[in-house]
């Protein structure tokens, strides 16, 4: 199933040009035409949309560190740009609070940032580094056209504590199925209740086709993740995930190398510019780093029902993403840095230390 | 160009806007013909002229028995529908793309609310999200409205939308909803409660709780904002020992009845 929008209009800078991923997909996409531009800022303002795809290669810092949330605990994962933007259309997409008037980026090289966590994994061979491409935009949407995962994933395929996650709505892993040294990259996959994926989440793959995808990256060698991300509260939320929960038996439990869970969140920047949607009827609240979320006791509650029904599932460690430490206390009786099995996923890394 | 028209002629012509302006130039300014030109859309046999404001200036001008008054002249040609609101507003932004989404966004409000924002009493973003309200229930809640402050008259229109529309209200439902709230002693804590009923329940377990130990005595207790954390803070001024020990006698009282109730608000209660 194709998910992705065809570009209406492509432009590309020059030393992108020639790079074998740009290669690659103007040979998929047959050929179109397309313009060069020195920067973005050339492209004329009335294309500067989800429509158009703008291809680069990488200038500036490759590796960030997950930007986390003030007050909220961060589970150190480090983010690597290689696609900006998406038009699967989530309704509730955190980057519609900044990126509407900017094309769909493609940074087209990925060598700088394989190199940058080259250089962090033997800078800190006792620590795990994770690391992932979803963090704006799906890892995997126009992956299939550009091949970008491919080259990240053998980059770094040798090194034992690097966990390079790809994250998606999409069934697109295809393409990755036969690569012979993948590592220890994850293939993982968001997950929601089957009504909010049909009503909220545009036009990524259904849920069964999701969890089908998972089937074929675990079958390939391929561990896996899921995120419950973000878990809306809508009335039977709970038979509606518990739906999901049990597709999610399909897949071998010993892929599943971790689970996390976030409840929708969202900033009142973001809220302006989102529809009203009946999810955002329910009661939000102001938490301490500005964004809004269910009220505390409501996301404890959630939290240790998926706790509860998830554990019976699998041993994967089951985290939560951007959440307070009273919530965690609450769900967990503890932090998660004095807990052994999120030791490692919350292990702070430094990205900023130079080779 | 400026000109002189006979007042007799210009007040047979109608607004452009279904509102009116209501500052006007003082008495004796005006005697002294000390006011702007009133600006005119002409827009020949395209449907007629129309006044872009003054309307309020010429029933005064009428009243000081002018015959002759100051006329701006633009024809159809020169001056977008637009430029006509923002001459109305005196509200310019420098960037013409932003002024002409914000006036097509300004067309889309039915008149009450495109009288508020014109008034200045409510942003363009607050009225665009309730402009789906039926007229009948804006007009109900419009007197109320003018009653409040800028922020708060957001917050209430805010909070009004989402009902409605949480609850599926219809036209009827919804008239009933403005009725009771503007004959409500407190409008918007009564609509804040329909709106947060969780929160709203939070606050009332943590006062039955609290307020009883606590009142006259001086302590103030304090949840944390909304519930969200756990860390509760504890207020009271004394000035001799005795009246610290006091204090801390009450909050004995109190401390040994809160941890249910602390676990609940702040964990599981619902
Ligand atoms: S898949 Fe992610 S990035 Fe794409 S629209 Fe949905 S939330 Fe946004």
């Amino acid at each position: 199933m194709t998910q992705y929008k065809v570009p209406k209009r492509i432009y590309v800078t020059p030393e992108a040009k020639t790079l074998p991923a740009v290669q690659h997909a103007l040979r998929i996409l047959g050929h179109p035409p397309y313009q060069m531009v020195e920067n973005p800022m050339e492209i004329p303002k009335e294309h500067q949309n989800q429509d158009t795809l703008f291809v680069t290669s990488y200038r500036g810092q490759t590796v960030h560190k997950c930007p986390g949330s003030r007050g909220h605990l961060c589970c150190n994962y480090l983010t690597i740009d290689l696609y900006l933007g998406c038009t699967l259309g989530c309704t509730y997409c955190i980057m519609k609070s900044y990126l509407n008037f900017s094309p769909l980026t493609v940074y087209a090289d990925p060598s700088p940032s394989i190199q940058r966590i080259r250089s962090l994994a033997s800078q800190y061979p006792d620590k795990a580094i994770r690391i992932g491409s979803g963090e704006t935009g799906d890892s995997l949407l126009l992956d299939p056209i550009f091949q970008l995962s491919r080259q990240l994933i053998e980059g770094v395929s040798d090194l034992p504590n690097v966990y390079l996650e790809l994250k998606t709505k999409t069934t697109h892993v295809d393409h990755l199925l036969d690569i012979p040294m993948k590592g220890n990259a994850l293939i993982a996959f968001s997950l929601n209740a089957r009504e909010i994926q049909e009503q909220e989440e545009g036009s990524s793959a259904s849920i069964e086709e999701r969890i089908a995808a998972a089937l074929r990256a675990a079958e390939a060698g391929y561990n896996l993740a899921f995120h419950f991300d973000p878990i809306v509260r809508f009335p039977g939320w709970q038979e509606s995930y518990l739906y999901t929960i049990y597709r999610l038996k399909e897949v071998p439990s010993d892929r599943i190398r971790w689970i996390s869970l976030g409840t929708l969140r969202f900033t009142g920047a973001l809220r302006d510019r989102m529809e009203d949607r009946p999810y955002l009827f329910e009661e939000f609240v102001p938490c301490r780093d500005g964004k809004y979320r269910y009220l505390q006791p409501i996301r404890i509650q959630m939290y240790r029902w998926f706790l509860k029904e998830l554990s019976a599932l699998t041993n994967a460690p089951i985290y939560l993403c951007m959440e307070s430490v009273d919530v965690w206390k609450g769900v967990y009786g503890g932090l998660p840095m004095k807990m052994d099995s999120f030791r490692d996923i919350f292990k702070n890394i430094p990205c900023k230390a130079q080779s | 160009m400026v000109e002189k028209m006979a007042l007799g002629e210009l007040s047979g012509i109608p607004p452009l806007f279904p509102f009116q302006e209501k500052y006007i130039t003082r008495e004796e300014l005006l005697k002294k013909e000390i006011y702007p030109p009133i600006p005119l859309w002409f827009r020949g046999n395209k449907g007629g002229d129309r006044m872009i404001w003054g309307k309020v200036l010429v029933e005064k001008l009428k009243e000081l028995k002018v015959q002759e008054v100051l006329v701006r002249k633009f024809s159809s040609d020169e001056i977008t529908v637009s430029e006509a609101m923002i001459l109305w507003t005196g509200l310019e932004h420098p960037n013409e793309e932003w002024n002409s989404y914000r006036m097509k966004d300004f067309d889309l409000l039915p008149t009450p609310l495109q009288q508020l924002v014109a008034e200045m009493k409510l942003d363009l973003k607050t009225a665009l999200r309730v402009r789906n309200l039926p007229l009948e229930i804006i007009e109900i809640l419009n007197p109320f409205l003018e009653t409040l402050s800028y922020s708060q008259r957001r917050i209430f229109l805010r909070l009004f939308f989402e009902v409605f529309q949480r609850d599926l209200l219809d036209t009827r439902e919804g008239i009933a909803l403005a009725i009771q709230l503007v004959h409500s002693s407190k409008p918007l804590e009564e609509l804040y409660q329909i709106r947060y009923p969780e929160l709203h329940r939070l606050e009332q377990t943590y006062h039955a709780t609290v307020d009883p130990v606590l009142k006259g005595t001086g302590i103030q207790v304090s949840p944390p904002p909304y519930f969200e954390g756990a860390r509760f803070k504890v207020e009271f001024y004394f000035g001799k020992s005795d009246q610290l020990k006091k204090k801390a006698q009450i909050l004995q009282k109190l401390s040994e009845t809160i941890d249910p109730v602390i676990e609940q608000l702040t964990h599981d209660t619902v």
